[in-house]
């Protein structure tokens, strides 16, 4: 507090009032100095807006006001111009008339009487309208019996100032008799031909009708309409007080003193009440007249002052609002900063269960947080020997309870027939059951103990691999399943499912990894075994498939065949056509060899593993020498050199089956020579690997790449004009996987010769296998 | 037409079928070129202008195909697919005549735009009918574009 009153000191200077009550009452400074502060400044952001933005508007529409009464004077002006100046014309345009200016000359005028009159008649503006001689003497007047006929006139101003100048001229105005309206004389010379002035005709021009238009040209009932004389002291010649006609303005007004010196525009005058007029003026083109537009000042600014009325309303209630604002803002800050101050006198009092409340998030908020943990660490230290006495025997409870808990736990992970143990972040053994234990010795043949590493009792480096990458998974939070393999290397095979689930203490921090797994060994074989078969029963159902369809269809062909000809044979017999029938029985008999053919090979093919002949001992040596006797009638008809070669293997297994094969592969062989010049066929077999390859290699005219994995497939024939049904090499293969053996062919294309080679580790005897036996 | 005879490329590797076909269209004097190859392979070579095939005024484009589905080399299912997947070729009509009622190679055959599936009769007066019947429609009957 005492820093308080320091730092205020120094600030005492600022303001005097805030300097009293500072003295007075110093504990509230802070909420006194904000409270001046916060209204001051409401007051004067709201006075300066509410001043500005009234003074701005007002000049705007006092302007506004100012211009609008200038243009309404300007249109009168311009109205009463062009008014007066169409009659001034037809007045001159008279004065020129033949029949006029002839009177004159005649001296017949008063003859013109009637032609007046109708001329008045018809410019309805026109009071009257006299021709004078030159003297001033009035000659005739449109009115008849006129008594002023016979009168000079030569004192007038008209008369003067035409015969002055010898041009038209505008009369000063004088009252009418008879409607005591304003009339305008207009004098016009008549000139004869040598531009001599000879007479003066003269119109009275009523200024009434103008009168009438120009006083509603105002556009307020307040605004009125002038029209004076610029002449002399300024006659009011159109107002709407016809008191006022012909009578001075006023020099005085400093607008018509502008107007008599031909000015124009708009300014604020005092008219006679003393009063404020908003008066534009401006001259009336071509004539000495000018119009004043005058409005009073308290009708233009009407609109002025109700705003400036509601200005200052809204401005009072911005001012009064933030006042308002202001109060509540401060007493936010001097009220919490209030009850602090009694909550730490009572702390300081002794009193350390005094909760302080929390006063949001501003910096009091943080004040009297900060005292609510200093209080709290105050009686943290506090605490008795007592308590410390007590915390020990509970700690002793709880521990006697961890325990009775940890043998629940051990007798848990017991009781299931899986392993399971646990490690931590090292990979350490922090439990395990003894199915687990008995597995680890089963596969690495040592016991494990709690706290070491399992990692070091895994001898395979693979299954050491695998473990700790799923260790670390689980250790960086994920928990996953997994199917694991104990290897090949490792010394028992095993498949396990096995569960990673990471272990957190009571902070959330992975601390080590419990791990479950199952045998599935059992599980996973059969399913391989079961895998297996349904593999091999679809290719067994899709040879099935191709075997019905294609005999079906190939069966089909030669009976088509014999049928169509068996049809043509009586029409070509009829008409003795020894060639066509000749032709007709060689298709029906080749459709005939053909099936035949097909059903024998059919059989054959049925026969394969169906009716299998006792197993004997035979080497692969001797079943070729019989495959050539066989095949040599066709071998020495085509000169083929037939070589054989590499080593050669005991077979076990049907013989004539096994005999089968380098037979159809000698005749395939021996098929496909082409016209290659020095035909050989190699036969033989090699060691590729573990594996005993046979191999029957011919330099013939090869297959093209695109057909070789098409060649074993049943009925298929790449020519069709060689002989056979397209299934001997389907019978070779399988034969070739009645003995789990493989066959496949290799060329370089066509010309290029042919290499079938097969493999037959069914029949081999252990002997032959190689290696892996 | 004007007046040209229709060509039509049979592929048949039966040379008895062949000589079936060639008889009846010849006893139906209906006028036809009918050019016959062996194989898939050959088809598809004739049809490309390819090795054997490179004589336009020998070997001209078919108006028609009559395709056998079952032939050495290359299938009649994938000539017609190779057929109908080329935007030169594909506008040729194409006529499956097989020995084959097998449900599975009408539906492959029609998948793969055939434009008829016919099957040979294995009775010689309706094989007679059919391919007088055939010779109508397609060779008196069917209209086709003039630049095929």
């Amino acid at each position: 507090m005492a820093e308080n009153k320091n730092g205020l000191t120094k600030r005492q200077s600022l303001n005097g009032t805030l300097r009293a009550i500072g003295k007075t009452a110093l504990r509230y400074n802070i909420g006194v100095r904000f409270f001046s502060f916060v209204v001051l400044v409401a007051l004067l952001s709201g006075g300066v807006v509410g001043f500005v933005m009234i003074r701005n508007s007002r000049d705007y529409l006092r302007q506004q006001a100012l211009r609008n009464n200038f243009n309404q004077a300007e249109l009168a002006a311009s109205f009463a111009s062009n008014y007066i100046r169409v009659i001034e014309a037809h007045i001159q345009v008279f004065a020129t008339r033949p029949d006029v200016v002839q009177a004159v000359l005649n001296d017949t005028v008063p003859q013109l009487q009637p032609t007046l009159a109708e001329f008045v008649q018809v410019q309805t503006p026109l009071n009257g309208v006299g021709i004078y001689d030159t003297n001033g003497i009035q000659l005739t007047f449109s009115l008849s019996g006129s008594t002023t006929i016979g009168q000079s006139f030569a004192d007038r101003d008209w008369f003067q100032g035409v015969m002055a100048s010898g041009q038209p001229f505008l009369g000063t105005p004088t009252l009418a008799k008879a409607n005591n309206m304003p009339v305008e004389t207009f004098a016009v010379p008549i000139l004869d031909t040598q531009g001599k002035i000879r007479a003066i005709i003269t119109g009275g021009i009523s200024l009434q009708n103008l009168s009438d238009s120009l006083v509603n040209i105002g556009s307020n009932s307040n605004t009125q309409v002038v029209l004076i004389d610029t002449r002399g002291s300024g006659l009011i010649i159109a107002d709407q007080n016809p008191v006022l006609l012909l009578t001075a303005f006023g020099a005085d007004n400093q607008a018509v003193s502008q107007l008599l010196t031909g000015g124009s525009g708009s300014l604020i005058t005092t008219g006679s009440s003393g009063k404020q007029d908003l008066t534009g003026f401006a001259a009336v083109t071509g004539l000495p007249w000018g119009i004043l537009v005058v409005t009073p000042s308290s009708a233009a600014f009407s609109i002025l002052t109700s705003l400036t009325e509601r200005a200052a309303i809204y401005t009072g209630l911005i001012i009064l609002l933030s006042g308002i604002f202001g109060v509540f803002l401060v007493l936010g800050i001097t009220r919490p900063l209030n009850r602090l101050v009694a909550d730490t006198k009572e702390i300081g009092g002794g009193n350390l269960d005094v909760k302080l409340e929390t006063y949001g998030k501003d910096e009091i908020g943080d004040l009297s947080r900060a005292f609510g943990e200093m209080t709290a660490k105050l009686k943290s230290t506090m605490v008795s020997r007592d308590d410390l006495i007590k915390e020990a025997a509970e700690r002793e409870q709880a521990e006697e309870k961890l325990k009775n808990q940890f043998a629940i736990l051990k007798g848990i992970i017991e009781s299931p027939l899986t392993p399971i143990f646990s490690v931590d972040e090292k990979y350490r053994y922090t439990s395990f059951n003894s199915i687990h234990a008995d597995v680890m010795k089963s596969i690495y043949g040592t016991d494990i103990e709690v706290g070491k590493s399992i990692l070091d009792y895994m001898i395979v480096a693979k299954d050491r691999d695998i473990a700790k990458t799923n260790f670390d998974r689980a250790l960086n939070g994920e928990h996953f399943s997994d199917e694991a393999y104990s290897g090949e290397e490792s010394i028992k095979q095993s498949y396990f499912v096995v569960s990673h689930n990471p272990v957190m203490n009571d902070d959330g921090k992975i601390i080590g990894v419990v791990v479950f797994a199952q045998d599935i060994t059992e599980r996973k074989l059969l399913e391989q075994e079961r895998e297996n078969y349904s593999k091999e029963l679809s290719e067994k159902n899709t040879e099935l498939e191709r075997f019905t369809y294609t005999v079906s269809h190939d069966l089909k062909s030669p009976l088509v065949t014999i049928r169509t000809f068996l049809g043509y044979l009586p029409q070509d017999m009829t008409a003795a056509d020894k060639q066509r029938v000749e032709k007709d029985l060689l298709f029906m008999n080749n459709a005939a060899d053909k099936m035949g053919l097909l059903l024998q090979e059919l059989l054959e093919m049925s026969r394969i593993g169906r009716i299998i002949n006792p197993p004997v001992k035979i080497t692969s040596a001797e079943l070729i020498k019989e495959a050539i006797s066989i095949v040599a009638g066709s071998i020495a008809d085509r000169g083929v050199k037939v070589q054989v070669s590499g080593e050669h293997v005991t077979l076990y297994g049907d013989r004539s089956r096994l005999l089968e094969i380098w037979q159809n592969l000698l005749e395939n062989a021996v098929k496909f020579m082409g016209v290659q010049p020095s035909p050989q066929i190699d036969i033989g077999a090699e060691r590729q690997g573990s594996d005993t390859v046979f191999f029957v290699r011919d330099n013939g005219i090869g297959i093209e790449p695109q057909y070789q994995s098409k060649i074993f497939n049943l009925f298929e024939k790449l020519d069709t004009k060689t002989e056979g049904t397209g299934m001997g090499l389907a019978i070779v293969k399988r034969i070739v996987e009645l003995y789990q053996g493989k066959i496949w062919v290799e060329s370089k294309g066509l010309g290029q010769g042919t290499s079938f080679f097969f493999t037959l580790p069914g029949a081999l005897t252990a002997k032959d296998k190689g290696g892996s036996a | 037409m004007k007046g040209e005879p229709i060509v039509i490329l049979l592929v048949e590797d039966d040379p008895a079928h062949t000589e079936i076909i060639k008889r009846t269209f010849e006893e139906s004097r209906l006028a036809n070129r009918l050019i016959a190859v062996e194989d898939g392979q050959a088809a598809l070579d004739y049809l490309h202008r390819k090795g054997l095939y490179h004589d336009e005024a020998k070997f001209p484009m078919p108006n028609l195909i009559l395709l056998d589905l079952r032939l050495p080399k290359v299938d009649g299912l994938e000539v017609l697919k190779i057929i109908k997947s080329d935007t030169k070729l594909n506008s040729i009509p194409v006529v499956i005549l097989t020995t084959s009622s097998a449900e599975s190679d009408m539906v492959k055959a029609y998948e793969w735009h055939a434009n008829s599936y016919l099957v040979k009769p294995v009775d010689f007066t309706q094989f007679n009918k059919l391919m007088y019947t055939f010779g109508y429609y397609w060779v008196v009957w069917n209209q086709y574009p003039h630049d095929a």
